[in-house]
């Protein structure tokens, strides 16, 4: 009797068939043949499936589907992966915090303190609250502190570069137009006489190039060092590379640092992912420039190509 | 009472290198594995996995003390995972990029037929939303309990239950319609079509 009542325990089993029997939901069946029940739970669905033709079926047809599934658990790679610590190592020691993670870092412990000052004292009401200011999380909370902070500081930004802006165009302003009603000051349109243009295409020792720099501590590592001089400091490139093989191919974004100057470094796992080219796309041009090293060798790996050939090729709209 | 968990977080919190190197050196082969698993690509699974080893360095520092350590990775490794799986199918749809062949690194010990099975269950998968390929990439392939992909996704393990089911449902009613279309014979066909009708 009491094995009934369980049986028909609503918390277990909620659907019911034609005939008024009480079956328990699918998912719970699967957790059943996936072995995540308690033992309460698996027990009283062993009992429930003995004697119910419906759900027997839906079982086996649920292992039929594990069996498929669980092919992704034999996956096994042909051979391993090859090891990304240094290259995380040397990430993580090239990253600087910047002003705003530091801000958020700070709202943070400020949030976490005074959430454990108020747990302290109102124990029953703010302890069972769930919010939290972690990375991963998507709560109400900590999206209202980071746009409330967006808001404060695009206020801020937007005084500051319109008092600046104000300053300038009072000083212009002043000599265009001293007094009087409101004008506005047209710039002069240019005329259609040839002007001598600003620099466009810079000397040679002034353009932006690549090159590898390998060290031997690199090339003991396979790992490739890819070094560009000349760029504009602060601009934002993208570095692309294909493999000879076609098979390994990579995008990665570079900041130019203020000795005009980038060093990027990737592993090599073996001599098919020698990339066959190097494209380095400064996007902060208009336009875009399009910085390209060919001829690639690396170390004792068979190719036919000679030294490294530094070739510049600026585009006005490359086409990667 | 400090948990190990406890002590590594305050470590890498003060930006331990040695705690960092030992923590990727016991993570990135199942991370790296979940990510090629989940995206389909050995080189943009590597460079995931990357990319979510060094968030945990950047954010460890605004997480509490009690963190399940190895869920939050996880979490951001599924992040970066679902974010590029997002992309890949927009551009897919815009035309800018073509379906690619699965992954041949990826091979499965066994009879030839696994093979083919295994080719199988990917491609249905990538037809599935990629969170819910993501939830039974972990429950099936990581081998993750629904109590330990809650604390992944931030969900009950009932929700976990319940979303588990819903995936197995879609993926059998995807690998229904996969399998007679390649006419193998080597794999039963599902009879049963799925309640949803998807």
């Amino acid at each position: 009797m009491a094995e009934q009542k369980r049986e028909e325990d609503p918390e277990h089993f909620k659907a019911r068939d034609e005939g008024g029997m009480a079956h328990p939901d699918d998912d719970l069946l699967l957790a059943y043949t996936r072995g995540q029940l308690n033992k309460e739970r698996t027990s009283s669905i062993q009992r429930h499936i003995e004697g119910c033709g419906r759900c027997f079926r839906k079982c086996f047809q649920y292992e039929e589907a594990n069996s498929k599934l669980i092919v992704m658990h034999h996956m096994r790679l042909t051979d391993r992966y090859p090891s990304i610590v240094d290259a995380v190592m040397e990430r993580a020691e090239q990253w600087r915090p910047s002003l705003a993670h530091k801000v958020s870092e700070r709202i943070y412990l400020l949030w976490q303190h005074g959430r454990r000052t108020l747990v302290r004292y109102f124990p029953q009401k703010i302890g069972k609250t769930k919010w939290r200011l972690s990375a991963g999380s998507n709560g109400l909370p900590s999206t209202a502190v980071f746009v409330s902070l967006f808001i404060v500081l695009l206020v801020v930004a937007a005084f500051a570069f319109g008092t600046a802006a104000g300053l300038l165009s009072l000083n212009t302003s002043k000599q265009a137009t001293p007094q009087g009603p409101l004008t506005v000051t047209v710039p002069p349109i240019p005329t259609a006489t040839p002007t001598p243009t600003p620099v466009l295409s810079p000397t040679p020792t002034t353009k932006p190039y690549i090159h590898l720099c390998n060290t031997a501590a690199d090339l003991t590592q396979w790992r490739m060092r890819v070094c560009g001089d000349n760029f504009t400091p602060g601009h934002k490139l993208v570095l692309f590379y294909q493999s000879f093989d076609g098979m390994h191919k990579a995008k990665h974004q570079i900041t130019v640092d203020k000795q005009k100057h980038f060093e990027y470094v990737f592993k090599i796992s073996n001599c098919r992912s020698v990339p066959s080219f190097i494209y380095v796309l400064d996007y902060s041009v208009s336009g875009g420039r399009l910085v390209e090293l060919n001829n690639i060798s690396y170390d004792n790996c068979p190719t036919s190509m000679s030294t490294p050939k530094v070739a510049e090729t600026p585009t006005p709209h490359p086409e990667p | 009472m400090v948990t190990d968990v406890q002590v590594v977080v305050e470590r890498l919190k003060a930006r331990d290198a040695q705690t960092f190197r030992s923590l990727i050196e016991r993570l990135q082969e199942p991370v790296t594995g979940y990510l090629h698993r989940l995206v389909g690509d050995r080189e943009v699974a590597l460079d995931l996995a990357q990319d979510t080893f060094l968030q945990v360095y950047k954010e460890i520092g605004k997480t509490s003390s009690d963190l399940a350590l190895d869920a939050w990775i996880y979490r951001i490794a599924t992040n970066y995972g679902l974010r590029y799986l997002n992309r890949k199918r927009l551009k897919q749809f815009i035309g800018l990029e073509e379906r690619e062949a699965y992954d041949e690194n990826l091979m499965v010990a066994g009879p030839e037929d696994q093979a083919e099975t295994r080719l199988l269950v990917q491609e249905a998968l990538s037809m599935m939303k990629p969170k819910d390929a993501a939830i039974l990439q972990l429950h099936y392939g990581s081998g993750f309990t629904y109590e330990e992909i809650g604390q992944v996704f931030q969900m009950s393990s009932e929700a976990v239950r319940k979303r588990v089911a819903r995936g197995v449902e879609k993926f059998r009613a995807v690998y229904g319609k996969k399998v007679p279309a390649r006419k193998h014979v080597g794999t039963p066909v599902n009879s049963v079509q799925p309640r949803d009708g998807t």
